[in-house]
């Protein structure tokens, strides 16, 4: 083989997987954007997702950056690959119910980078929304996960709360923690822990991880899609 | 093709290759003193890290030595500390050696070494003490200093392709020194492209995931195995003594890595929220990759077949003889996995990471010990010590590798069954408790794994120390110096 072979062959090599894996679903893909119902087959208006949701961008980017996505997917295969619609955690909604789906590129629309996940060491949070959706609940949860889930192999993530000590009054933000798990100065008095700015991001998008909208009968498979035509005509 | 024709004699040819090495000392000790030390930070922190998969708070004094950023720091240390530093150093000593040329400006590939560490220095800082970390599998380190690698990565690259072009023979190329090429022409690409689909202000956030896993793929099947493949290609025939026959079928092997390999990736995400056809590509090349995988096997065991007493007692080829076995077995279970009913139950569990730890541990590492073996003592000026020391190292590092892939496959299989049991009581139970012994029921499964995973690291630990401890006498200059090389007794096992 020649020099020159060897670059030609390299190049058209490397050229074709480019263009067809990478440049070309680029423009595809870049061109995502919320997707109208049908009101006579999908049976409502407006669009799937319904609107854009506050801090999902910057949460997302919490999120990857304190490793998140190394121990939780946020992903619901479809059948031939599993259980996961099935499942009462992946689901979040009614696992029996019409509601659990897989995911669809618009679950992931506002984030820069849709963190799917590497490996479930932990549960999947693609509807931890629906399955959690206070606050003061995933604040304690990232602060010790242990005085919520006994058995949880979660780090905590203390570095992302303010300790200090309780100065009149505790503050309306301070956590509600179990005795056992309340920090305390040298004296024994208790001190108050109050998540900070990256804490509360990635828990306004925590609580937004919900994926309780059905998706456009237009993007379903044909026979889906036929039998849900015949549906709406039949009522 | 173990030798190319040459108008030089063989004392002037031993002549030449010594002058060749002497060049290389300064770049390549400088590589593998670096690679090992950041082997020695991968093992430490990967087991640490191992540990706290289900012992959360062992070692970590701070939140921030918590699992999720132990292993951020692991997997870097691991892939681009010892990793690219070993190949950075395999690559200038093989491309020398196969162009009959001296390295002319060692210092300029020194200098590309020391901003690459650099870089991953302050990566690992940013991860540690400033969230600055990008959280990407694989891509870890903050997206702003990806030029800096890459600028740094064309310093040595000049180095590389500058000897090459200036090689002795100009009509005839050693078959390895393709693989040597193509590797650092797909990381040339592949670096750029990544980072401009990853940073585009109107990218897809699920494109960008995809192009991050296609990324992986690449530096799994297109850096690490090319490396390894090339170094075995040039040592097995040099050591054994044996023409390396079938060029046609290791040219037919290489158009098949590199053709192949580049579309590898995205089924990483197989029935992920893409466009089917994306993930499929990827799954139908990790299929066809068995065969240029399975070629290259093929010439490798016809060339030591006659020869098994020497791969017994050479440390140089046991180590690549062993790296073979790991690279058919990696492109089997690369396949594998991305079968339906497989995937299934394997997808985002141990056995995916399992299976790329592979390619690293059991195919990359492997090769670039048995080099390190060939390499060391003619760059140093002396020998190793103790054949003892080299036997534990190889079999350390053989029970680490087995341990570690049939930990993460049967844990990875009894994970994923676990994961996907339903309880058809659970509709109820979902109201009131919803996190209740579901989960629970799942990680009682993976804890005797992950156990065993900690102590496949320990394997590894043990066995790179020793061999940190040999390698390291020999850079001061405690090595043997008479002049004959090691042999280790093959009855040892």
């Amino acid at each position: 083989m020649t020099v020159r072979t060897f670059f030609l062959g390299l190049g058209a090599a490397f050229g074709l997987a480019w263009l067809v894996l990478l440049i070309a679903p680029f423009d595809v893909l870049a061109d995502q954007r919320p997707l109208p119902y049908d009101p006579d087959i999908d049976g409502k208006e407006g669009t799937f997702p319904a609107g854009l949701r506050p801090h999902v961008a910057e949460g997302s980017r919490i999120y990857l950056q304190e490793g998140c996505a190394q121990c939780h997917t946020q992903i619901n295969r479809p059948e031939y690959l599993g259980t996961d619609t099935h499942l009462p955690l992946s689901a979040g909604v009614d696992p029996t119910g019409a509601d659990a789906r897989p995911t669809h590129p618009n679950d992931y629309l506002q984030v820069p980078y849709a963190p799917l996940g590497v490996q479930r060491l932990g549960q999947d949070l693609i509807n931890v929304g629906v399955r959690h959706p206070d606050a003061h609940w995933h604040f304690v949860h990232l602060y010790q996960p242990q005085a919520v889930v006994k058995w949880s192999i979660m780090p905590g993530y203390e570095h992302l709360f303010d300790v200090m000590p309780i100065q009149g009054q505790r503050s309306q933000d301070a956590l509600k923690l179990p005795a056992e798990y309340a920090p305390k100065d040298k004296d024994g008095n208790e001190l108050q822990v109050i998540p900070n700015a990256r804490a509360r991001t990635l828990v306004d998008y925590l609580l937004q991880l919900r994926q309780d909208e059905s998706v456009p009968a237009s993007e379903l498979s044909p026979a889906v899609r036929r039998q849900m035509v015949k549906d709406a005509s039949s009522k | 093709m173990s030798s190319l024709p040459s108008a030089l004699s063989e004392p002037e040819l031993a002549a030449q290759r010594a002058r060749t090495d002497r060049s290389l000392r300064l770049p390549v000790l400088f590589f593998f003193t670096s690679a090992m030390f950041w082997l020695m930070v991968a093992l430490a922190v990967g087991f640490v890290n191992s540990i706290q998969a289900f012992q959360p708070g062992f070692l970590a004094p701070s939140s921030r030595l918590e699992y999720p950023f132990t292993y951020a720091v692991g997997q870097i240390a691991l892939i681009y500390g010892w990793g690219f530093n070993a190949a950075f150093g395999l690559s200038l000593w093989l491309t020398a050696r196969m162009s009959r040329v001296s390295l002319k400006l060692p210092l300029i590939a020194v200098v590309g070494g020391h901003i690459w560490n650099v870089a991953i220095t302050i990566g690992l800082a940013a991860i540690l003490l400033g969230s600055g970390g990008s959280g990407v599998h694989l891509w870890e380190m903050p997206v702003q200093l990806w030029p800096a690698l890459l600028a740094a990565f064309l310093v040595i690259a000049s180095q590389v392709f500058g000897m090459f072009f200036r090689r002795e023979n100009r009509e005839q190329v050693y078959i390895a020194q393709w693989f040597v090429l193509g590797a650092w022409c797909w990381f040339i690409a592949a670096v750029p492209t990544t980072f401009l689909l990853v940073s585009a202000p109107r990218g897809s956030g699920v494109f960008a995931t995809l192009v991050t896993s296609w990324f992986g793929d690449g530096l799994l099947y297109l850096w690490f195995v090319a490396i390894a493949v090339a170094s075995i290609l040039y040592l097995v025939p040099k050591v054994s003594g044996r023409a390396l026959g079938g060029e046609k079928i290791l040219l037919g092997a290489f158009w098949g890595l590199f053709g192949l390999g580049v579309w590898s990736g995205m089924q990483r995400y197989l029935g992920g929220p893409a466009p089917v056809k994306l993930p499929a590509f990827g799954g139908a090349a990790a299929v066809l990759l068995v065969v240029p995988l399975a070629l290259i096997g093929i010439v490798v065991f016809r060339t030591v077949a006659a020869r098994w007493k020497q791969v017994g007692s050479s440390p140089t080829l046991r180590f690549s003889i062993a790296a073979t076995i790991g690279l058919l077995v990696f492109g089997l279970t690369k396949a594998l996995v991305v079968q339906y009913p497989v995937a299934a139950l394997l997808q985002f569990t141990m056995a995916t990471t399992g299976v790329e730890q592979l390619a690293i541990f059991g195919v990359f590492s492997l090769a670039a010990f048995g080099a390190m073996y060939f390499i060391t003592p003619r760059t140093s000026g002396c020998d190793w010590r103790s054949p003892y020391l080299a036997d534990r190292h190889f079999w350390f590092n053989i029970y680490g590798v087995m341990c570690l892939l049939g930990v993460n496959l049967i844990g990875g299989y009894g994970q994923g069954l676990a994961v996907s049991s339903i309880d058809p009581s659970w509709g109820t139970k979902l109201a009131t408790n919803p996190d209740a012994a579901y989960w629970f029921s799942v990680i009682e499964t993976s804890r005797a794994y992950l156990v065993a995973r900690s102590l496949s690291y320990l394997f590894l630990l043990i066995s790179n120390v020793v061999f940190f401890t040999q390698i390291a006498q020999m850079w001061i200059g405690k090595g043997r110096r008479d002049g004959q090389a090691m042999q280790l007794q093959s009855h040892a096992h």
